[in-house]
């Protein structure tokens, strides 16, 4: 409405102007068209809707006012039918409630069956629990019991191997109980063997002695003839030495119990025996000579003559057993021969050929050949016309201390710092035999049957030289120096570090004597000792360069003579005339003593 | 074992008897279990031991006889006849022996088998000719289990020129079986050897002196050796 306002009064205007106005108005008119057009169709349809709307209202209006009168009689019959239908709603819904009910009864009794169920099922669960509770301590139970029983097998176990352990230990000991034993038998067979030796010689023995009882009663019977036969016998056969002599006399022994033309026989050679012995007691004076027997030793009291005779220190010295040919061996390599003439010792030759120092000599019995042990690990073997070595015996791996001639002088023993001591054949200069010795060899010797090694662990053993056996073993209180063997072969005579000179008697070796002195020290671990060519004395030097000679029968010392080495004395050698002694020191010094 | 134990030590306590009384060592060899020990035994105390062990080593036994009104010291030698329980002991066993006794068991092919064995041994030990040797068939008592014929044993025996001698250390007394078979008595046997070894040239140590005079007498001693041939042993 407000805006058709506006446009009646354009139109009012629009006569007022006619021309302009006319443009006017048809601008104006166009104006109005366009707002008409942009105002008025946009709200056109809520004009419409407006309208619409107030007509429904009336129209509502109407209709409300016909109903509100129209209603209040309709309702009454409606009420009654909406009371039936709700009756019957109620009934539906009563049924329902019925129904419903019915349901919960039914639900409650499931669910009371099932509370019954639950129960049960709580009651199994418990039961279960219990059960289980009951498996679990029964698990435990078990598995206690596992454990103990494990603990038991444990201990079993270690019960079986310390059994077992104990069983190997056992097996062991009894392994070694059979060693100790098969020792201890072997030490009772040996000891029976040699007690059966001992028996078997101590009766030769006393049968000899008996023999010699029956032969000195009869002496007179045979003497005169044999005697004068005496002189005839070349000097040759004389000179068959006292070992040849020995040996006749061991045949005599065997023969001892034999039918009586034996006994006869073996009694006749003991008169010769005797008869030899007298001849040369008359014969004392040019007995020296051609015989390896001396029968009076001269006890030394003086010095007649001292010389340097080498280089440097003289470890050996030795005399020839068929002159006063004297030979010393030092540590400047060399052998060198001296004779006596006239109480002076003129050097006769030297015999070379060792590389080292020459630690032993030996002549052999015809006083011809020489045998000599060196430093250089080998044996030198001289004859007197030749001043080069024959053999030289090598096969040792350390120094030689000792090497000497066996009885029958084919064959050559030496002893070694190596341990060993070997046999060696003359004729084919070969080693036929090695003993394997536990300790260091000092010395060596050969008697009619042994060969007897002196050694650093203060042992002498005895060697069967057939077998290579230890038969014996003597012990010392000290390392042995040297050892000597007597000129009957009887005895045997050690040097040994404990300042002792110790005399075992081969046919009873537990019988010893002991020889000391106050003042006697044992100078080296070489130092010689020696008998004296009678067998009555003993000779040795100490380390303060005195010479001590003692008395075998007395068991004294015999002598000392001091003063004349100025350090310690090495070797001592006593002339087979009996006459001279000679002794030999560190700083190259030899003495020549005698009784006169 | 104890009781031979202390036997054997009884004999050695007992103080050494007069130095005339000559010692003949006899050796007992042969394999293990042929019965040394047992025959040892019966010769020394006379009856058959009850019960014996393995020997180690060796065991002594001794026994003084009298002959021809000699006093004689048989010192018997039951060696070790297995050879871990001998082994180093051998060379005491050959040293300055004066007779050995080889022993097998009638009942057991392989001690005869191995009687070689043994004399090479006896050889090695250089043992010489003159030294005697028995061969002792032991455990004759059990003759229906023999496995070693007596002409076997005396043929083998008859080679080595040895006597024979068919013995049971427990039942010397044998079964007579009619012929010479007949076992001989262990005492009797070793008698014998006693007999033979105090016949022969007085004993000496056998040591080698190395001059002539040892080979003459091993000479003679061969010599002498032709007397003890087998057949003046069986009679």
């Amino acid at each position: 409405m407000a805006t058709s306002e506006p446009e009646e009064r354009l139109c009012r205007k629009s006569p007022d102007a006619k021309l302009t106005v006319e443009s006017w108005k048809r601008h104006i008119i166009r104006q109005l068209k366009c707002r008409d057009k942009a105002q008025k169709t946009l709200f056109q349809d809520v004009i419409r809707s407006y309208v619409n709307l107030l007509e429904r209202c009336t129209q509502k209006a109407f209709i409300t006012k016909g109903i509100l009168s129209a209603t209040r009689p309709l309702l009454l019959p409606s009420s009654e039918d909406s009371l039936s239908s709700l009756k019957t709603a109620t009934g539906e819904l009563a049924y329902q409630v019925v129904e419903l009910q019915q349901e919960i009864k039914i639900k409650e009794a499931v669910l009371d069956k099932q509370h019954a169920r639950l129960s049960e099922t709580q009651d199994d669960l418990k039961e279960v629990q219990l059960e289980h509770g009951r498996l679990r301590s029964c698990v435990a139970e078990v598995q206690e019991r596992n454990q103990l029983l494990k603990n038991k097998y444990d201990s079993l176990l270690e019960c079986c191997q310390h059994t077992e352990a104990a069983y190997r230990k056992e097996k062991l000991y009894g392994s070694e109980l059979l060693e100790d034993m098969i020792r201890w038998k072997q030490q009772a067979a040996a000891r029976m063997n040699s007690r059966n030796e001992r028996r078997v010689r101590a009766r030769e023995a006393g049968i000899h002695r008996e023999l010699e009882v029956a032969a000195n009663k009869k002496v007179n019977i045979y003497e005169v003839p044999q005697s004068a036969s005496l002189p005839s016998s070349p000097s040759s056969q004389r000179s068959e030495s006292g070992e040849r002599l020995e040996r006749s006399r061991g045949r005599l022994f065997r023969s001892a119990s034999a039918t009586s033309p034996r006994i006869l026989s073996s009694i006749r050679d003991l008169f010769e025996k005797k008869r030899r012995g007298n001849s040369v007691c008359s014969l004392e004076e040019d007995f020296c000579a051609p015989l390896g027997i001396c029968l009076a030793a001269r006890v030394p009291a003086r010095a007649i003559y001292t010389l340097d005779a080498h280089e440097l220190g003289i470890n050996a010295a030795r005399f020839s057993p068929r002159s006063n040919l004297l030979a010393t061996g030092g540590t400047d390599r060399v052998i060198k021969l001296w004779d006596i003439k006239a109480g002076v010792l003129h050097n006769r030759g030297t015999l070379e050929g060792s590389n080292e120092g020459i630690t032993s000599i030996e002549f052999d019995s015809t006083g011809t050949r020489i045998l000599a042990a060196s430093y250089d690990k080998s044996a030198l073997f001289w004859r007197l016309d030749d001043c080069v070595p024959k053999f030289t015996l090598t096969g040792h791996s350390r120094k030689v201390t000792a090497a000497r001639f066996k009885c029958n002088y084919r064959q050559v023993v030496t002893g070694s710092a190596d341990r060993t001591v070997k046999i060696w054949d003359l004729h084919r200069a070969a080693c036929i035999q090695t003993i394997e010795v536990l300790s260091y060899c000092s010395d060596v010797v050969c008697s009619e049957y042994y060969i007897i090694s002196g050694h650093y662990d203060r042992k002498i053993r005895f060697w069967d030289s057939r077998a290579a056996s230890c038969t014996q073993e003597v012990p010392l209180q000290g390392k042995v120096t040297s050892l000597d063997i007597s000129p009957n072969h009887r005895e045997l005579l050690s040097c040994s570090r404990d300042e002792s000179l110790q005399l075992v008697d081969l046919r009873m070796s537990n019988t010893r004597m002991a020889f000391r002195a106050e003042g006697f020290k044992c100078g080296s671990d070489s130092t010689k000792a020696i008998f004296s060519p009678d067998g009555c004395y003993l000779a040795a030097g100490s380390a303060d360069g005195s010479l001590y000679v003692w008395n075998v029968s007395t068991g004294k010392l015999e002598t000392r003579l001091p003063d004349m080495h100025r350090c310690s004395v090495n070797a001592v050698a006593w002339s087979m005339s009996g006459e001279y002694v000679v002794s030999v020191d560190k700083s190259r010094r030899a003495i020549l003593w005698s009784d006169v | 074992m104890a009781e031979e134990s202390s036997l054997s030590s009884l004999e050695f306590s007992s103080s050494l008897p007069p130095p005339r009384t000559r010692i003949f060592k006899i050796i007992v060899i042969g394999d293990s279990g042929v019965g040394k020990t047992c025959l040892t035994y019966r010769f020394c105390a006379g009856r058959f031991p009850d019960k014996t062990e393995a020997t180690i080593g060796v065991d002594f036994r001794e026994k003084v006889i009298e002959i021809d009104g000699e006093k004689i010291k048989v010192q018997l030698w039951d060696t070790a006849g297995q050879e871990r329980f001998r082994k180093s002991m051998v060379q005491h066993y050959y040293r300055n022996v004066h007779a050995v006794v080889f022993v097998y068991d009638v009942t057991s092919a392989a001690s005869f088998r191995s009687l070689p064995a043994w004399i090479e041994e006896c050889r090695q030990h250089a043992l010489g000719q003159e030294v005697p040797r028995i061969l002792v068939g032991n455990k004759c008592d059990l003759r229906h289990l023999a496995q070693v014929s007596t002409e076997l044993a005396q043929q083998f025996a008859d080679a080595h020129s040895m006597p024979l001698f068919e013995t049971s250390a427990k039942n010397p007394q044998g079964g007579k079986e009619g012929g010479r078979n007949s076992s001989d008595h262990v005492e009797a046997i070793f008698m014998t050897v006693a007999h033979k070894l105090k016949s022969q040239k007085p004993l000496v140590l056998s040591q080698p002196a190395g001059g002539n005079t040892v080979t003459l007498s091993r000479n003679e001693e061969e010599e002498q050796r032709g007397n003890w041939g087998c057949s003046c042993w069986r009679s």
